[in-house]
């Protein structure tokens, strides 16, 4: 496939409109070569960021900007997809930006909420949070590479388990 | 009459669930936790041990209305099993139907039991 300039989207931060970005993030990680496996990751990773930028940056209001920019990555041989995510929030410390394990040492410490940046994490293979140099807001950086499809021949997973309940 | 189809199926979904000797192992008590993270650990903990008795638990999920949890849910079920069945968590609610009823499907006829 021949390189292409990236693709850029621009909703308002109504959440109706999700399911645009949804469609151009599965539809465009797929024609990058990512299974089905992968695409459904990377969208909820894209969801969940939105709807964090939607709920807790933008306060729900629902006239507010969020771009969204898609890139073909190649890495070693290996195809992958870029999701720069920019929004106009409030200039805030990218390191108060915690995630929360998914598979926590001790279940016991399982509570409810905040699940969205564990879900991100857990869901690409790279992200990062950086304050915007062209504007006031928030710049997440997602990265995601095509992955063997899952088997069930015992193989070492991406998270190993940390606990067994 | 897609309303009477999908109580048919919500109860095909329930019924499985109690099905003996399909009862969650510990490790996936978490599946009807009303705490979302509860619930995902539950998902991911099957999936990663390749937990057979935790599929019905796992097809139930499938009709989700969170679709983090769909999405958990047919990551462990394709680890387990290797298959999909056409499912895909990003679609709406009537093009999953028949994936999920082929995924009931499969879990009444034991095609995913051990050993097959």
């Amino acid at each position: 496939m021949a390189d292409h300039a990236p693709i850029s989207i621009r909703i308002d931060s109504d959440p109706v409109h999700l399911c645009v970005v949804r469609s151009a993030v599965e539809t465009a990680a797929s024609r990058f070569g990512l299974p089905q496996h992968d695409c459904d990751r990377l969208v909820l990773a894209v969801d969940e960021a939105m709807t964090n930028i939607i709920r807790h940056g933008y306060g729900g209001r629902d006239d507010r900007s969020i771009w969204v920019t898609l890139s073909r990555l190649a890495r070693n041989g290996q195809t992958g997809i870029e999701v720069v995510i920019d929004d106009e929030t409030e200039q805030i410390d990218t390191g108060l930006i915690k995630a929360k394990p998914l598979v926590p040492a001790n279940p016991d410490e399982i509570t409810p909420g905040g699940l969205g940046v564990g879900i991100i994490e857990q869901s690409v293979d790279h992200h990062a949070y950086q304050r915007r140099t062209d504007a006031t807001g928030l710049r997440l950086t997602l990265q995601k590479f095509a992955s063997p499809p899952p088997t069930n021949d015992g193989g070492p997973s991406k998270t190993s388990l940390s606990a067994k309940a | 009459m897609p309303d009477r189809r999908a109580m048919l199926i919500a109860l095909v979904l329930g019924a499985i669930a109690l099905l003996p000797g399909c009862a969650p192992a510990a490790s996936t008590g978490g599946f009807h936790s009303p705490n979302p993270a509860s619930k995902l650990y539950a998902i991911r903990m099957a999936g990663e041990t390749r937990d057979r008795t935790a599929i019905p638990q796992l097809v139930e999920q499938l009709d989700s209305d969170d679709p983090a949890v769909r999405v958990f849910a047919i990551n462990a079920l394709e680890r387990i099993t290797n298959q999909r069945l056409g499912y895909n968590p990003y679609v709406d609610e009537v093009d999953r139907r028949s994936a999920i009823e082929a995924w009931v499907d499969a879990v009444k006829s034991n095609r995913f039991a051990q050993g097959n």
